[in-house]
């Protein structure tokens, strides 16, 4: 069931209540590991649980798999060790979901087949969209959420546990493109293909779309002819679907049940992010009086992070931000002023302005940041880790202004010298770490640098509202958003040139020791992420130099996109696949490759002749056995359906793909069918 | 040089963390060595009360080497008798320790690193100690510390599946971070399966 705000406290203190008459020892909070916001949000609600005395384990898991592993382990424990104490009816085994979990079927993915199933409560705090309609009917399911209800949900039955509900065979040109080719293949489509478990006759199939994809010349052609065709059948025999073997109760279908899947496809195809994690993690603590000034900074981090991956809207980033800025008063006992200058915050607080002495992390910051440890609301540029490199290079790398100015160019390059010169700010200033430039010059910054960008490139969004806070231990603030940058750096897999050439020499027997020697990476990724979240002078201070490193891995591979054209632009959205490129160990992360995605998008989004359309990346991963296709949306919270697209695509050509369902537009192909997947879907959507 | 290889095997276990190897080979050099100069000693004094029964007259030189011989072996054996029985002694207050701070299952993991005799020590004195934990119905090897918190936040290093406690059952899966009750813990965190996070 859904669980608006204003019911968080109410229901905090039932679960917690059914927790203790169960003897629970421990609660489980399963936390999505690859993602800034779940970490965010995992801290605070174990920070609400320490404040409560209550034992927890924190299980961070990067897929459903994993999840129905962990969580099954955690129940087995619970009932071996209290099922006689589980015995009062409102007695309930209480589990966290963290960052996964809104958009499956929990009831069938976790509790199928368990004894105990009706006395499970599942809190989870989840903002991906829409949610599954498996969750909202069920009565141990308590989804926090504060999106608009509908009107009408569909009826529930066409989708599987992940919210795909597969396209009757007639919705697809592609398919028919297959039969033009002479295939006879219809029967058996019905399974969807999985990594592993490829057959001849996939292959067969493969090699016959790849034919008919070969030939473009004469596309126009057969897809007149194959809309002729598909016109004669609905003639014929009505809206009949060759594609019997997949829709086992086609010849049942009725215009009604066609509709109701329509509705429900219709549903799902809505993906979208609500309201970050953290901030929903930290309404709950808020309304139970357990919030703290950490807990409101973890919560700021988690905003932050989401509206730097575009995923929320600006006006949803907005309503969070007044959220959480009126509640700074109440953790630090500041009241800030409203017509405080911003500047302040921006231009370095007053140890930092004073203790120039080369190190950030210095003895004497330590002892005057803690005293003034506080954290304030200003006025943020769209240019990151502007306060921990210099003015040139965050100008350069900038993920609005590169897009904006192309500073991978030289041309670009000469227009952040331009602006620079219009701010009058020497190069040599710009050139310095920011901390080392002249006072009175980078407090202008924040005014002078928005106004001149609109004034000379039409640049009018540079500026946003924000957070920082001042660290001990830290020369100067750190903003929320360079916070989240650093901690998702560290979520980024170290590469190591020895692995990656064992890896590529093993035989598929050994395919399964990889994934799982990939799973124990990520966790220990998740962990130095939630170190640095911390903030940890140590920590943050690799967190940053790894942003700043991926800010320019980021930059390098837009540029030699655009510039050596190595993408596919025509069709429904354009794509591209990173197969040669120096940065092969960042590309292979699906999280690098969101934000080379990101960073293309702006730059199609800047041409004025460019129509703005999703655009899917694919890339090797570190194994060297799968592909990352990760597709992203035009703008900011548009749904994002790709990931069930490609599924459909992959599912029609047999091809083995497998959906985390942790984030929407991101599948692993297996390798040697990735273009087969994205080629197909392409022509299909044309 | 007398007394070197005692010396190097008490040297040998004060730069070592936790309980070392048994030095088996050391002691045997150090016996032998003790047997040597107690030879040469023994030998020494018989010859001077053989001289002195033969009704040969010694100068004062003559006394004063033989004086100094017997002082310098006697002191040398005396000085390798004691490095012996500190090897063995704190060896066997650290094994003594690995008991407390490890438990009975996690010390006699450890017995390739003990003699026969130490490890016949180890057995009796786990029953020893179990014997008054029965007689006074408390596990006085828990919590030797005073805890400052009650409960504590430990990250899972290796793969230990279902660990029973007094309260129930915990899954305790490698990369999982557990905030749990210190005494439930206390041990694994000694053996190294856990690590305690400071917050």
């Amino acid at each position: 069931m859904l669980v608006r705000p204003e019911a968080f406290g109410e229901l905090w203190q039932q679960l917690k209540l059914g927790c203790a008459r169960a003897h629970q020892k421990g609660v489980p909070i399963f936390v999505a590991c690859a993602e800034v916001d779940a970490v965010a949000a995992s801290k605070i609600v174990s920070a609400m649980l320490r404040a409560e005395a209550m034992e927890h384990t924190l299980v961070p898991v990067a897929d459903y798999d994993e999840l129905r592993v962990a969580f099954r382990n955690a129940l087995d424990a619970a009932e071996t060790a209290s099922s006689s104490s589980i015995s009062s009816a409102e007695s309930k085994y209480l589990a966290v979901l963290i960052g996964c979990g809104a958009a499956a079927n929990l009831d069938e993915l976790l509790l199928e087949g368990s004894p105990d199933q009706a006395r499970v409560a599942m809190l989870v705090i989840d903002p991906r969209r829409p949610v599954h309609l498996a969750n909202i009917d069920s009565a141990q399911i308590h989804l926090l959420d504060d999106t608009p209800v509908p009107n009408e949900y569909p009826v529930l039955g066409f989708e599987d546990y992940l919210g795909f509900v597969p396209t009757p065979a007639d919705e697809w040109y592609a398919d028919d493109l297959l039969d033009s080719q002479g295939d006879d293949s219809d029967t058996g489509r019905g399974d969807e293909g999985d990594i592993g478990s490829v057959s001849a006759q996939g292959n067969n199939q493969i090699s016959k779309a790849r034919q008919a994809e070969g030939s473009k010349s004469s596309k126009k052609r057969r897809r007149k002819k194959v809309s002729a065709r598909r016109e004669k059948r609905r003639v014929v025999d009505g809206l009949a679907d060759e594609d019997e073997a997949d829709l086992d109760d086609d010849d049942e279908d009725t215009e009604n049940t066609r509709e109701a899947r329509a509705f429900a496809r219709e549903y799902y195809s809505q993906c979208v992010w609500s309201t970050p994690s953290a901030v929903h993690a930290y309404a709950m603590v808020a309304s139970v009086n357990k919030a703290d000034a950490e807990s409101v900074w973890f919560a700021m981090i988690g905003l932050a992070d989401q509206y730097f991956f575009r995923r929320i809207s600006h006006a949803q980033y907005s309503d969070c931000y007044r959220y959480l800025r009126d509640e700074i008063p109440r953790h630090t006992g500041f009241e800030q002023d409203e017509n405080d200058d911003t500047n302040s915050a921006f231009a370095g607080n007053r140890f930092g302005e004073s203790n120039n002495n080369g190190s950030l992390f210095s003895r004497q910051s330590l002892e005057a940041s803690t005293q003034s440890s506080r954290i304030r609301y200003s006025r943020e540029l769209h240019v990151e880790l502007l306060r921990h490199t210099s003015l040139l290079d965050a100008l350069l790398y900038s993920s609005v202004l590169s897009a904006r100015l192309g500073s991978w160019r030289q041309s670009g390059r000469r227009k952040v010298q331009e602006l620079l010169a219009s701010i009058g700010i020497p190069l040599s200033d710009a050139k310095q770490n920011y901390y080392y430039m002249d006072t009175t010059r980078r407090e202008s910054l924040l005014e002078r640098i928005p106004s001149m960008c609109a004034e000379l490139f039409g640049v009018r969004e540079l500026a946003h509202p924000g957070f920082t806070k001042s660290l001990a231990g830290y020369s100067g603030s750190l903003s929320a958003c360079d916070a989240a940058l650093a901690a998702a750096a560290m979520l980024v897999h170290e590469s190591n040139p020895s692995e990656e050439s064992a890896a590529n020499s093993t035989s598929s027997h050994q395919r399964l020791q990889e994934k799982t020697h990939e799973v124990s990476d990520r966790v220990v990724l998740f962990w130095r992420s939630s170190d640095s979240l911390s903030l940890r002078p140590v920590d943050l201070r690799t967190g940053i130099e790894r942003a700043l490193l991926l800010q320019k891995v980021v930059q390098m591979e837009v540029s030699a996109v655009l510039e050596g054209r190595r993408f596919v632009s025509g069709g429904a959205f354009r794509y591209a696949f990173l197969h040669h490129t120096q940065n092969k160990e960042y590309v292979s992360d699906a999280l690098v490759l969101t934000r080379i995605g990101l960073q293309l998008q702006t730059v199609f989004g800047v041409m004025q002749k460019a129509r703005k359309k999703p655009f899917v990346l694919v890339a090797r991963t570190q194994c060297g056995k799968f592909w990352n296709a990760v597709a992203l949306s035009p703008d900011a919270n548009q749904p994002n359906n790709y990931s069930n697209l490609l599924r459909e695509a992959a599912r029609k050509i047999r091809a083995p793909v497998r959906c985390t369902g942790f984030h929407h537009g991101h599948v692993l192909i297996a390798d040697g069918y990735e273009q087969d997947v994205i080629r197909f879907l392409h022509d299909s959507l044309a | 040089m007398h007394g070197q290889r005692a010396f190097e095997l008490v040297q040998q276990l004060r730069m070592s963390v936790g309980l070392p190897g048994y030095d088996e080979a050391g002691l045997k050099e150090v016996a032998s060595e003790m047997r040597d100069l107690h030879g040469v000693l023994v030998e020494s004094m018989q010859q001077m009360q053989r001289r002195v029964q033969h009704g040969e007259a010694l100068d004062e030189a003559q006394v004063r080497a033989i004086q100094c011989s017997t002082v310098v072996h006697l002191r040398s054996v005396q000085r390798n008798k004691r490095c012996a029985l500190a090897y063995l002694v704190n060896r066997a207050r650290r094994i003594q320790m690995q008991r407390w701070e490890l438990g009975a299952t996690a010390a006699a993991r450890s017995d390739s690193c003990m003699s026969a005799q130490e490890a016949d020590f180890l057995r009796k004195y786990s029953d020893i100690l179990g014997e008054y934990c029965d007689a006074v119905q408390l596990d006085v090897t828990a919590e030797i510390q005073p805890p400052s918190d009650l409960l504590i936040e430990v990250r899972v290093q290796e793969d230990l599946g279902t660990v029973q406690t007094e309260d129930g059952a915990m899954h305790l899966r490698r990369g999982t971070s557990l905030y749990v009750k210190r005494g439930d813990v206390e041990h694994l965190i000694r053996q190294g399966s856990l690590e305690q996070v400071q917050n």
